[in-house]
């Protein structure tokens, strides 16, 4: 009887059950995504040359598990503050507490496990397909990269039947001990700050020092080395929780102290809920504060990656495609270049001891050679006036080169430009060169491919000459090398953006079922909706932004941890950010959505 | 003709249950009017009709047939924001559980109502400071609600039922949740209220000694309103006696 009881109470709420399953489920599945890489020896290895990897990985874990831990808690919660008045309600009907506790047992059980067996194979389909369609948009090349793979399954499952129990020993024994009245009559009742001014500054001052370390470990990596982490991860929470706890509650008390502010409209009333939040919130909004920081930062970082490829690329070579002894077929092939510039044709002879430039053409179009840029890595393009050319062409070579076949400079020839007239008497093999630019090589890549192919088997000597044969070489080398990093990024990023926004929804709407009353007196006290509606939106967006707005100073600070392996880690953050945002932004919708659907409900009318 | 009268019901008709479902009819034609600085107490039992009717009163329901003016309007044809701004600033109310809100001072609590008017903050305090005064709940205006006692939280409820001078005081069972002491104490405030500022109450209850502090009681029975009792010059004690012997052979 009472377990149709039970089950009629789930039918009657099914929309909130739904929120509650699938929100497992997504914790589920995050947690599988991140371990197939996690537990992928094998795909970190072939990835990454960085030996910290592992480590990297393993830290992660580390985090993940403790954010998942904390997640199925406010999980949990949510459960639990559902169907407390459903129990308590069969406990005064003469319900013994040990069947009760038993019922909440299987309860928590059957939709734990529910959800984590769908979990997973959401988590495996979410892999391929994350994985598929990054490894298509990045053009990454992620060996060993596996969505169904059997440790992953084994720990994710493991951990989460762990979890799951201790869920459902915790619901039981909370049950039993609570009072049946408390049950019923279940209320969080806001108390008073006691907090003194000076305690909030102190506060403050000791979290803006913690952060301040963080921020110095990461900026001084190059000196502490891996230590880094493990400092810039404790300060960092450590920072984050004391400054929520002293900042946000001050400004809270300045803002409702100015009553010409807060006594308009629901504003007092806004602000109360805000700072009452912020209180019980604080060690979630710096949680979530640092998983924004990982997520966001991760994708940064990956993206870094991704747009270091072509920089990279073409970093050591003139052209983008040199094209030797072209037929009209093969000058109409490389029509299919988007945003091709720079053509020029180039008449050249050359044997062991000499090559030979002709001075016409020369004029005519300048050859292009790199050059150093101060300390940067990237180097600069410049033309190379006929007079530089023969006064110092030792620092052409690559330039030089770069028309011929073989590397002839390289091997110790000279250079001569000579007029019309005299080339034709100069000895040494005569080619017809056509060079080409592009803006984008991204673009470009898979043309710049097929038509570097058609060229190399033309002459094979060129593909010997590897990565300083041709751009695309250096393109498919560097692409190689980088895309496994951004694919990690990408991947991250947005596992960890789920879980963090899905940790912080399930938090505020584990507290809706206890502020259903105050918007329903608020109503009733004449309230329009819309501003009722309007007082939602803000204090929720208040939430989701301040972790946010932390997260983002985070990451502006971490992103010195890559300075050594990114050329810019700075370089073009709108891209990252804006992605961000927009998706954080719908997590925040979707929130309210959800809320308002709770808390605003009309059980008449 | 009705614009004098505080409140106005003609003819209220409440189904519930849709047509061709099985219906049942919570009132059944019920009409009485509120004059201005009137106390109006509503009794009946459990299951009489009274919640429906006051919910229609307060206009958190919809009768389905008949008309409900309160101050001269007929809240039934109102909707939305339009209803939601009549009710702010026409209606007081005060409910057995308080219904005040945690995350707020009783100061804030107060000024809530004025707040939603936007008024300006200048005339908040004094506002709020003489409706305080005038119920004996100064001291402990920047408690918040979980820091003081049932009876000082329903004078506050009180105040912030008043505070913006509202044509009508709704009261819903207000003394059910106090103590014998407190619940005299709001009900010696009410009348007060009533006698020297003039506010119009009308009080729901199944209480006969808090229904002995009003003007005119109305007797509702089974969606209608059997009885009408009027105090005149008597005494509140004889008046309870009166009560109690109508009690006595209306619920028979």
């Amino acid at each position: 009887m009472l377990n149709k009881l039970a089950l009629a109470g789930i039918k009657n709420r099914f929309r909130d059950y739904a929120v509650l399953f699938s929100g497992l489920i997504i914790g589920s599945a995050i947690f599988y995504m991140f371990m197939t890489l996690a537990t992928n020896r094998d795909f970190q290895n072939a990835n990454s040359s960085i030996s910290a990897t592992p480590f990297i990985f393993m830290f992660g874990a580390v985090l993940l598990t403790i954010i998942t831990f904390v997640y199925i808690i406010y999980a949990n919660n949510f459960l639990l503050s559902m169907r407390k008045h459903d129990y308590a309600t069969f406990m005064m009907l003469g319900a013994k507490s040990s069947k009760i506790s038993s019922l909440i047992f299987t309860e928590t059980m059957v939709i734990g496990l529910g959800a984590t067996v769908v979990g997973l194979a959401l988590g495996v389909g979410a892999t391929a397909l994350v994985g598929k369609f990054l490894m298509q948009a990045l053009d990454a090349t992620a060996s060993h990269f596996a969505p169904f793979y059997l440790p992953a399954i084994l720990t994710t499952a493991i951990f989460f039947v762990i979890l799951f129990l201790l869920a459902a020993i915790v619901n039981a024994a909370k049950m039993r001990r609570t009072p049946v009245l408390e049950l019923l009559r279940a209320d969080s009742t806001p108390s008073r700050s006691n907090r003194k001014n000076w305690q909030l500054a102190l506060s403050a001052v000791a979290g803006i020092a913690s952060l301040a370390i963080g921020y110095w470990a990461m900026a001084e990596i190059a000196v502490l080395k891996l230590m880094s982490i493990p400092i810039a991860m404790v300060t960092i929470v450590l920072g984050s929780y004391l400054l929520f706890n002293a900042v946000v509650v001050a400004v809270i008390k300045l803002l409702k102290r100015n009553q010409n502010f807060a006594n308009k409209g629901l504003r007092n009333f806004t602000l109360s809920q805000i700072s009452f939040r912020v209180r019980s919130y604080t060690a979630i909004l710096s949680v979530v504060s640092i998983l924004f920081a990982l997520a966001l930062g991760a994708i940064t970082v990956g993206l870094g990656f991704y747009n270091e490829v072509p920089a990279m690329a073409q970093n050591f070579n003139s052209y983008a495609l040199v094209q030797h002894d072209p037929s009209p077929k093969d000058v109409a092939a490389a029509k299919a270049l988007t945003g091709a510039y720079g053509q020029a044709n180039y008449q050249v002879k050359s044997n062991k001891q000499v090559v030979t430039l002709r001075q016409s053409d020369l004029q005519a179009h300048p050859l292009i050679a790199n050059q150093a840029n101060g300390d940067d890595i990237l180097q600069k393009k410049v033309r190379v006036t006929t007079k530089e050319l023969t006064a110092t062409p030792q620092k052409y070579i690559e330039a030089i080169d770069s028309l011929l076949i073989k590397a002839r400079m390289s091997a110790g020839a000279k250079v001569q430009v000579v007029s019309d007239g005299t080339f034709a008497q100069t000895p040494g093999t005569a080619q017809t060169v056509r060079v080409y630019r592009v803006h984008d090589l991204r673009a470009n890549a898979k043309t710049l491919t097929k038509l570097q192919n058609v060229e190399n088997k033309k002459f094979p000597a060129l593909a010997a000459r590897g990565v300083a044969g041709s751009t695309a070489a250096s393109y498919a080398l560097f692409n190689a090398f980088c895309s496994g990093f951004a694919f990690m990024g990408f991947f991250l990023g947005i596992a960890f953006l789920a879980m963090l926004a899905s940790t912080l929804m399930f938090k505020i709407l584990s507290g809706a079922d206890y502020d259903k009353n105050r918007y329903q007196m608020l109503r009733k006290m004449g309230v329009r909706e819309k501003l009722l509606r309007g007082s939602i939106r803000h204090e929720l967006f208040t939430l989701f932004a301040l972790p946010g707005v932390l997260g983002v100073v985070h990451v502006l600070f971490g992103l010195k941890l890559f300075t050594s392996l990114l050329l810019n880690p700075y370089d073009k953050l709108y891209l990252p950010f804006g992605i961000f945002i927009v998706l954080y932004l719908l997590y925040y919708l979707v929130t309210v959505w959800l809320y308002e659907g709770i808390v605003l409900r009309q059980n008449d009318r | 003709m009705t614009a004098s009268k505080v409140v106005a019901l003609k003819d209220i008709n409440k189904t519930y249950g849709k047509a061709g479902q099985k219906q049942y009819q919570a009132l059944k034609g019920i009409s009485f009017d509120v004059e201005p600085g009137e106390f109006v107490g509503i009794m009946g039992a459990s299951g009489s009709g009274k919640t429906t009717l006051l919910n229609i009163l307060s206009t958190l329901d919809t009768p389905t047939s008949g008309s409900v003016d309160i101050n001269g309007t007929d809240v039934t044809k109102l909707k939305g924001d339009k209803l939601a701004d009549f009710r702010a600033k026409e209606i007081g109310f005060i409910f057995q559980d308080f219904n005040l809100l945690e995350s707020l001072t009783a100061r804030e609590n107060i000024a809530l109502p004025l707040a939603l008017q936007n008024v300006s903050t200048k005339k908040i305090q004094p506002a709020v400071e003489k409706i305080a005064a005038s119920l004996g709940i100064s001291a402990i205006l920047d408690s918040y609600p979980s820091e003081i006692s049932g009876g000082q939280k329903q004078r506050v409820a009180a105040a912030r039922a008043l505070v913006h001078e509202p044509a009508i005081l709704f009261g819903d069972e207000p003394t059910g949740a106090l103590d014998s002491q407190s619940a005299r104490e709001l009900l010696e405030t009410m009348k007060r209220l009533n006698d020297e500022d003039d506010v119009s109450i009308l009080l729901v209850t199944h209480d006969p000694f808090s229904a002995s502090y009003a003007k005119r009681i109305l007797f509702i029975k089974d969606g209608v309103i059997g009885k009408e009792l009027l105090r005149g010059d008597m005494p509140r004690e004889q008046f309870y006696g009166q009560i109690l012997d109508e009690l006595g052979t209306f619920q028979k």
